[in-house]
C-alpha cells in the first residue's frame, strides 16, 4: 500500500481490483497511508473470470475518467491518535467501562469485538496500580517507545513505516500508533502483570507488541537470566496456563494490539483465522546441549544478558507437532525398534538417531521457508549426540534437505507469487526460473538460518514446529535497555 | 491527507499500465489483460507482472522509469 499510494500521490490515477469483502481494510490502508479511499471495483471470488471482468471492465476504466468528487479533492483529515483517558466511577463501572464491545457490521454474523479487551475480564488499571507497574522500569511514564538499537524488523513492518533505527519511534499496527512507557505500564495492569514485569513488557513494546504487522498474534521468547528472576515456567506445560509470567506476559502483547494497533478484525486487519493466546515462553537455558548457542547468543547479545525474541506466528499460522508417539521414539532412540527405525534403515540399531530424518521431507510439502521448532531437551540432546555439535549444522542440515528439483518446486503454490509468477531470477544459479532444467535442485529455504531451534518445555518426546524467520531480520530485543 | 490524482481528460491515446498482481487470481486478470485492449484499443497498453507483498523478486506496480511514461495505472491485487 505505500508504493501504491505513492503513484496516485505522484499524480498518476489508478483504479485497483479487490474484493468486496476486504474493502473496510482497504479503505483503512489508503487513510493510514495518508490518501482518500482509492477507486477500486469489486471482483467475485466465485463467478468465472470472463464472465466476471465482463461485468466490471467498463467501470474499472470510467474509475480513471470520471471527475474526482470533493472529498477525493479535499480529503478531510483523519485523527488516528490514541489519547490518554482518566476514567473516573466505582469498581463496577469501570468493569462496566472495560466490557464494552461494539458489533462489526464487516463481519459476516455482526459479532460483537471488545473496545479494550481481549474478551476476558481485566485488573482496572487505577492510577496506584499504574504508579507502581512503573516502579518496575527506570523509564519515564511520558517516554515515547523507541528502537534502542537498530533493528531489521522486517519488510512487511518496514513497509509500514516503522524503520527500525535506533531513537525512532515504534509504531503499533495496524492502526501505526505510538505508545508511551505508561501506556504500556497500564496495559501490564490490564493484563495481570506486575512490575518486575515492565523491562519486558516494554522490550515486547519495542518488538511492536503482538500486532506484527497488523495481523497480529506474535509470540515471544525470553532468552537470558531475566527468565528465572520472574519465575517463567520453562518446563512441561510452558504453553499451558497456570505460570502468571507465561501467560499475563503473553495477554498484554495481545491487548497491545487491540489498544495501541487498535485491531478490529475485517475493519482494521485483513487477518483470516486470527491466533488463540500463546504465552510468553523462556528458553530453557539449562538445558541447551553443549555447544549449542542460546537464542540470545546466535543475535550477539551476551550469555549474562536478557533479549526477548518475536517468534512471527501471526496470522492464521500455528504450531505443528512431529509425526510420532513418544513411546515409539523412545524405542527408536534405545534400540532402533518401531516404524521410525524401519523407514530410517536402523531397525534393531541403537541410538542416537537423527530423529528429524523421518519427517523431513513433509517439512516443504505445502509452505516453503525455514522452520522453527519448539524441541524438548531431551530431544535437543538426542540430536547433539547424533553428530549436531552446533544449532547451525542442523540449520544447515535441514537447508541442504530443503532441495527439490524444479519439477517439484513447480507444483507448489506460493513459488507463484514469491517467484514474480517465475519472471523472476533463481537466487542459486542467478539464472531466470524459465531458463532452468527441470532437474535443476532449488532449496525451498532461502537461507539455513531461516530455521530456529527454540529449546523449552519438557515432559514426553514430542516435538512442535512452526514457520521460520527471516534471515535478513533481527527480531531480538534487549530486556536490560528497559530496566 | 493527500488528495487523489486528478482523473484523466479522455482515454484516447493514454498510456495506461495495466500491472498484473503475479501469483493468484489469474482467472480474473488473464482474460482481463485480453479484453482491455480489444475493448479499449485507443489506449496504448502497457502490460507488466508484480508479485503481491512479501515476494523475494520485488513487488513495484511502476517502475520509476514506467511512471514518467504512464498516465493510469490498473493494479490487479492479489495476495
Amino acid at each position: 500500500m505505500p508504493h501504491l499510494s505513492s503513484i496516485e500521490k505522484a499524480g498518476i490515477p489508478s483504479v485497483f481490483i479487490i474484493f468486496e469483502d476486504q474493502d473496510e481494510c482497504w479503505k483503512q490502508a489508503c487513510r493510514l497511508n495518508g490518501i482518500p479511499d482509492m477507486r477500486r471495483i469489486w471482483g467475485s471470488r466465485h463467478v468465472p473470470g470472463p464472465e466476471d471482468v465482463e461485468s466490471w471492465i467498463d467501470k474499472l476504466l470510467d474509475a480513471l475518467v470520471r471527475p474526482l468528487t470533493d472529498e477525493e479533492k479535499n480529503p478531510p483529515e483523519w485523527d488516528f491518535s490514541n489519547p490518554r483517558y482518566i476514567f473516573e466511577g466505582t469498581l463496577q463501572e469501570a468493569q462496566d467501562f472495560f466490557k464494552q464491545a461494539e458489533h462489526i457490521p464487516q463481519l459476516y454474523n455482526n459479532a460483537s469485538i471488545c473496545k479494550y479487551t481481549d474478551g476476558l475480564p481485566v485488573v482496572q488499571p487505577t492510577e496506584e496500580l499504574v504508579e507502581r507497574m512503573l516502579s518496575g522500569t527506570s523509564h519515564k511514564p511520558d517516554e515515547i517507545i523507541v528502537y534502542h538499537a537498530d533493528h531489521r524488523a522486517g519488510d512487511r513492518i518496514e513497509q509500514m513505516g516503522s524503520s527500525g533505527k535506533k531513537g525512532e519511534p515504534v509504531y503499533f499496527m495496524p492502526m501505526r500508533r505510538k505508545a508511551t512507557v505508561e501506556k504500556i505500564a497500564t496495559i501490564g495492569v490490564m493484563a495481570g502483570c506486575e512490575p518486575k514485569h515492565m523491562p519486558l513488557l516494554l522490550a515486547i513494546a519495542e518488538a511492536g507488541g503482538g500486532c506484527g504487522d497488523g495481523r497480529g498474534g506474535d509470540m515471544f521468547v525470553v532468552s537470558g537470566p531475566y527468565a528465572k528472576e520472574i519465575d517463567m515456567n520453562f518446563d512441561t506445560n510452558v504453553l499451558g496456563p497456570g505460570n502468571q509470567s507465561n501467560r499475563a506476559i503473553g495477554r498484554a502483547a495481545e491487548l497491545m494490539w487491540r489498544n495501541l494497533g487498535g485491531n478490529i478484525p475485517n475493519v482494521t486487519n485483513c487477518g483470516v483465522w486470527g491466533a488463540g493466546l500463546f504465552n510468553c515462553i523462556p528458553e530453557n537455558d539449562d538445558a541447551l546441549p553443549p555447544g549449542w548457542a542460546s537464542l540470545r547468543e546466535e543475535y550477539d547479545f551476551g550469555k549474562d544478558e536478557s533479549c526477548v525474541y518475536n517468534l512471527r506466528i501471526h496470522h492464521s499460522r500455528t504450531l505443528q507437532r512431529t509425526e510420532f508417539m513418544p513411546g515409539g521414539y523412545r524405542e527408536f532412540q534405545k534400540s532402533g525398534h518401531g516404524g521410525i527405525g524401519r523407514r530410517l534403515g536402523v531397525k534393531g540399531i541403537p541410538g542416537p538417531h537423527n530423529w528429524m530424518e523421518y519427517f523431513v521431507d513433509s517439512l516443504w510439502k505445502n509452505w516453503e521457508g525455514g522452520k522453527t521448532f519448539l524441541m524438548l531437551p531431551e530431544m535437543a540432546r538426542d540430536l547433539q549426540l547424533y553428530g549436531f555439535k552446533t544449532k547451525d549444522e542442523v540449520y544447515e542440515w535441514l537447508y541442504n534437505k530443503s532441495f527439490m528439483t524444479v519439477r517439484e518446486y513447480r507444483t507448489h503454490q506460493r513459488p507463484d507469487v514469491t517467484t514474480n509468477a517465475w519472471k523472476g531470477i533463481e537466487a542459486t544459479s542467478g539464472k531466470p526460473w524459465k531458463e532452468l532444467d527441470e532437474d535443476y535442485m532449488v532449496p525451498a529455504v532461502g537461507d539455513p538460518f531461516e530455521n530456529c531451534i527454540i529449546v523449552t518445555g519438557g515432559g514426553e518426546e514430542v516435538g512442535l514446529w512452526t514457520d521460520g524467520r527471516s534471515a535478513r531480520s533481527d527480531p531480538a530485543y534487549s530486556i536490560d535497555a528497559w530496566r | 491527507m493527500h488528495p487523489l490524482a486528478p482523473r484523466l481528460d479522455t482515454l484516447e491515446g493514454k498510456n495506461i499500465t495495466m500491472s498484473v498482481g503475479a501469483g493468484g487470481e489469474q482467472g480474473i486478470l488473464i482474460p482481463l489483460v485480453k479484453m482491455l485492449p480489444e475493448r479499449f484499443p485507443q489506449v496504448n497498453w502497457n502490460i507488466s507482472y508484480a508479485a503481491a507483498h512479501m515476494t523475494k523478486e520485488g513487488s513495484v506496480a511502476l517502475s520509476e522509469e514506467e511512471m514518467k511514461t504512464t498516465d493510469a495505472l490498473i493494479r490487479g491485487v492479489v495476495w
